[in-house]
């Protein structure tokens, strides 16, 4: 606390106390002194955390109940940093792991605002702390002259370093900051490799990492074609409109409810709104608002661009889903070949459908002509002109976003509505059945459209050259492993998400009450073991015992009650007022009787006697 | 109404209780506790700085008891052999002779204990617990009755070998002679103007009255109550998680026997709790050691025994 309060007198800033707390429990253990956790202070502690997170959770911060203010974080985050200092240092220091390690993520999290954990985790640190009862002491051992100096100079060092710290932190505040919201998401920050505005070069415009940008859970299908953006405008080897020239056009997503397969898809990718979906999507449903661009065959956008979850629901057999008929204006644009792409391109799209009598047989000759007599190359060298008519007459060897160009541009030459589309190819099952989409797996393809039927997934890429030919190496045993892990943490985060806090109350709340029982079943214990010492101490003989509870009545009447760890003699040798020569000529004889030769009734009779002449004195 | 007391012994004891006060001034409850670690069958170790009379409390019971007086001055270089003798060879018949050490004797003052190799102190340890010495394969027995009284200094450390745990839990004992009062030293001071007081002494008890009185004090009746509360003041330092090593059963024997000679020496035929707690510190200190994160933060065996006196219940 020392230290928080340094530093932010000086710069008012909570990001110095991660490192600085971190040093400071380092420190602790090179030293001896130990702070004791007496339940006084337990009971500060407990107050602190719960007036913080009582007024963190219930304090209105503009309508958005679900957000913490900031000024409350903050707060969290001090108390979090001076309670590692406090558990570092307590006379346990083997248990306090167990809650600097949520407090140390509890901090990062009040650092970087994050809402939802710090939602989570403060009631669940509460809860620790309340548990950490049994480890207080109710009485603190002498210490030494030296072990006292030498706890006072540790305060003063680890001040000293937290405020010469303090300026050397605020140079790498970023950082930090973006250190904190990865422990908090748990994911290295995933980007989309899909290219948004595709322009046909050298190599794909794609990333070849194993990352995982997104997971499949549920429907029907083992491969997935996850459409991103389309494109309907060729330009010179780019497609457009690119998703900048689109914000205007962006429209709430609103459809009814639909039954059928549901896929779950989980987005790992991060500072991305886009949606991925399936063609035949008939809804879209996510924690967050969506928008859209129908006039341009997509995108799906949510409002979050965080990690997030949403369903698709599939449209049943022959629906279209929310790709509907194409407009004339969209027609018109996606029929258009522009005037760059060469002559001999219609011609070879004249040839290849020549013996099609419908639009489906020519889809499949175009599949058939560009899977058969092309190559799958991931370095193609453009050269001048349009680099499809390139590739189509001279090159034949080029990568997927040759394949889905041509194959686009062949079926507008056949007066087929073509698209282009990109996207990621979702193929790799895991082992519970869900498919988990990488980011090599981005992919380009095309969609037509086919009266009577709808639009069709236009695949034109070799099968050497799709996602799951090219992982031509499989995955090493540690990045299986990873993977593992990395899914399980994100299950247990994604059932975290998935609680409310009325869930985590009740939950708590029920582990409060069972731990209330018990001390109080072992305060009872405690209560009822006391007294069975104090039947232990009295004499088994009924006249003596009767003798020891009238003497220690009146040692209670004349306020001078005796503890039962003191013997009479020592007790009445202490007291400040000499008591009575009576009394002490009592204890002598009783000790004789007591411990001496035995039962002897004459002299349990005089004691009687002289216990009541005591007691009449008294009153 | 009387207390019990012992006719039979109270004089001869009272007696060579005085003779020792009048030599050792200001310190009746060291002279006492010494008194009862002897009447016990134990023997006592005294920490203290040099020059606060320990050699001469030893000489002082040793002349008072009519026995014999030995004193070992432990070196670094003490081997077993001069503590418990060796044989020397007679050139003049062929044989060896076993010459005994200065082990064999009534009181042995054992000074400076810690200044000696484990070695060494080992040899003492057999000889403390079973009264005998096994040399070159014969066992001796040491005369009775033997009565070691141990010093060590407690500020010097160098060139020392600590006593181990089993040799500290074999002395009945361990107590602090300090420094006496202004009017005690004074005393001191003038008693030795003329002549010195252990010359003075006279014998007020033979070893063969020793040995009686040895057994006598068994007879002294401990009620199982007060020997209960000494094994939950025992227990207490078993169940606490600060101590390292607990008393162990010979330290509730010990308390056991001493409280019976310290009830006896003050004349009872029975023992107190008060005793019990009397005896709780310099009977059951020295048996107590601590875990070093205790030590660090200042604890001390004397803290553990007197908390544990605050929370057991004395018996009524």
């Amino acid at each position: 606390m020392l230290v928080a309060c340094g530093a932010l007198a000086l710069t008012k800033g909570a990001l110095v106390a991660p490192p600085l707390f971190a040093l400071a429990v380092v420190l602790t253990y090179l030293f001896p002194a130990r702070l004791s956790t007496t339940p006084a202070r337990w009971l500060v502690r407990l107050a602190l955390w719960g007036l913080a997170a009582l007024a963190a959770f219930l304090a209105p911060n503009n309508g958005l109940d679900e957000f913490i203010d900031w000024r409350w974080s903050n707060l969290l985050g001090y108390l979090c940093a001076a309670e590692i200092v406090v558990q570092a240092w307590s006379r346990r220091p083997g248990m306090t792991w167990l809650f600097i390690l949520p407090c140390g993520v509890l901090l990062a999290a009040s650092i970087t605002y994050q809402s939802r954990w710090i939602q989570v985790l403060t009631p669940v640190f509460i809860l620790c702390l309340a548990l950490s009862f049994p480890h207080c002491h109710s009485r603190t051992a002498p210490r030494s002259r030296g072990v006292r100096i030498v706890t006072a100079l540790l305060f003063l060092a680890i001040l000293a370093l937290g405020l010469g710290l303090n300026t050397a932190v605020l140079r790498y505040q970023v950082a930090l900051n973006e250190w904190g919201a990865r422990l908090i998401t748990m994911y290295p920050l995933v980007r989309l490799g899909v290219s948004q505005a595709p322009v046909l070069g050298h190599g794909p415009g794609t990333f070849s990492s194993p990352e995982p940008v997104m997971r499949l859970n549920g429907g029907y299908r083992s491969i997935y074609y996850m459409r991103g953006i389309a494109f309907d405008t060729y330009r010179r080897g780019h497609w457009l409109p690119t998703l900048l020239d689109r914000p205007l056009k962006m429209v709430p997503f609103n459809t009814p409810d639909v039954a059928g397969y549901q896929i779950h898809i989980i987005k790992y990718a991060q500072l991305e709104n886009l949606l991925f979906t399936p063609l035949e999507t008939a809804n879209v449903v996510a924690d967050s608002d969506i928008v859209w661009s129908p006039e341009y065959g997509g995108p799906l956008e949510s409002s979050s661009n965080n990690v997030m979850s949403y369903r698709i629901f599939l449209a049943p057999q022959g629906s279209t889903g929310i790709w509907t008929a194409p407009t004339p204006a969209q027609r018109e644009r996606m029929l258009r070949v522009p005037p760059e792409v060469d002559p001999g391109v219609r011609q070879l799209a004249d040839e290849i459908g020549r013996h099609a009598l419908y639009d489906i047989d020519k889809i499949r000759q175009v599949k058939y002509y560009l899977l058969t007599n092309y190559q799958y190359s991931t370095t193609i060298y453009p050269g001048f002109g349009d680099p499809v008519s390139n590739f189509l007459l001279k090159k034949k060897s080029a990568h997927c976003e040759y394949f889905a160009s041509s194959a686009t541009i062949l079926l507008r030459c056949m007066g087929i509505p073509a698209r282009y589309v990109v996207g990621y190819y979702a193929h790799e099952h895991e082992f519970d059945g869900g498919i988990v989409i990488r980011q090599r797996d981005a992919h380009a393809w095309a969609e037509a459209w086919v009266d009577d039927v709808g639009w069709i997934t236009v695949e034109t890429t070799p099968s050497n050259g799709r996602p799951d030919s090219r992982m031509r190496n499989p995955l090493s045993w540690w990045q299986q492993a990873k993977n593992r892990v990395h899914y399980e943490l994100y299950s247990a985060g994604a059932w975290f998400g998935r609680l409310r806090l009325r869930h985590l109350a009740a939950v708590i709340l029920a582990i409060l009450a069972t731990y209330l029982l018990l001390l109080l079943l072992r305060l009872f214990r405690r209560r009822a073991e006391g007294r069975r010492t104090i039947l232990h101490a009295l004499p088994p003989d009924r006249r003596q015992a009767e003798l020891v509870t009238r003497f220690t009545a009146w040692l209670a009447r004349i306020g001078a009650p005796c503890p039962p760890g003191l013997p009479w003699q020592e007790h009445l040798a202490r007291l400040e007022t000499e008591p009575p020569d009576k009394a002490r000529a009592f204890v002598l004889a009783y000790n004789s009787v007591r411990f001496g030769s035995g039962r002897n009734e004459d002299k349990l009779a005089e004691l009687s006697a002289l216990l009541a002449s005591l007691e009449k004195e008294k009153s | 109404m009387e207390t019990g007391m012992n006719t039979r012994s109270t004089p001869a004891l009272r007696q060579l209780e005085e003779n020792l006060n009048g030599v050792i001034r200001g310190k009746a409850e060291v002279v006492r506790l010494v008194l009862t670690a002897l009447l016990a069958g134990g023997h006592a170790l005294l920490e203290d700085v040099p020059g606060t009379g320990k050699t001469t409390l030893a000489k002082a019971l040793a002349r008072s008891i009519d026995g014999v007086f030995r004193r070992i001055q432990f070196t670094p270089d003490l081997l077993p052999a001069d503590i418990t003798g060796s044989s020397i060879y007679r050139p003049q018949d062929g044989s060896f002779e076993f010459r005994e050490g200065p082990v064999f004797t009534n009181v042995l003052l054992a000074d400076e204990i810690n200044r000696t190799s484990p070695r060494t102190q080992s040899a003492l340890l057999e000889v403390m617990n079973e009264r005998q010495v096994s040399v070159e394969g014969q066992r001796r027995t040491v005369p009775e009755p033997f009565f070691v009284i141990a010093t060590q200094n407690p500020s010097e450390f160098h060139g020392t070998y600590p006593l181990p745990e089993s040799q500290l839990d074999r002395f009945a004992v361990c107590v602090t002679l300090g420094y006496p009062g202004q009017a005690d030293e004074l005393e001191i001071i003038y008693s030795r103007n003329e002549s010195d007081p252990l010359d003075a002494l006279a014998v007020t008890a033979s070893c063969a009255d020793i040995l009686a009185l040895q057994a006598a004090i068994r007879h002294v009746r401990v009620d199982r109550s007060v020997t209960e509360y000494a094994l939950r003041l025992v227990g207490a330092t078993r169940q606490d998680p600060r101590v390292r090593l607990p008393v162990s059963p010979r330290g509730s024997l010990i308390i056991y026997r001493c409280a019976q000679a310290f009830a006896y020496l003050a004349g009872r035929d029975f023992v107190l709790p008060e005793d019990i707690r009397t005896l709780a510190l310099p009977v059951l200190a020295h048996r107590i050691h601590l875990h070093a994160k205790a030590r660090y933060g200042g604890l001390l065996p004397m803290h553990v025994l007197e908390e544990a006196l605050e929370t057991v219940a004395v018996p009524r």
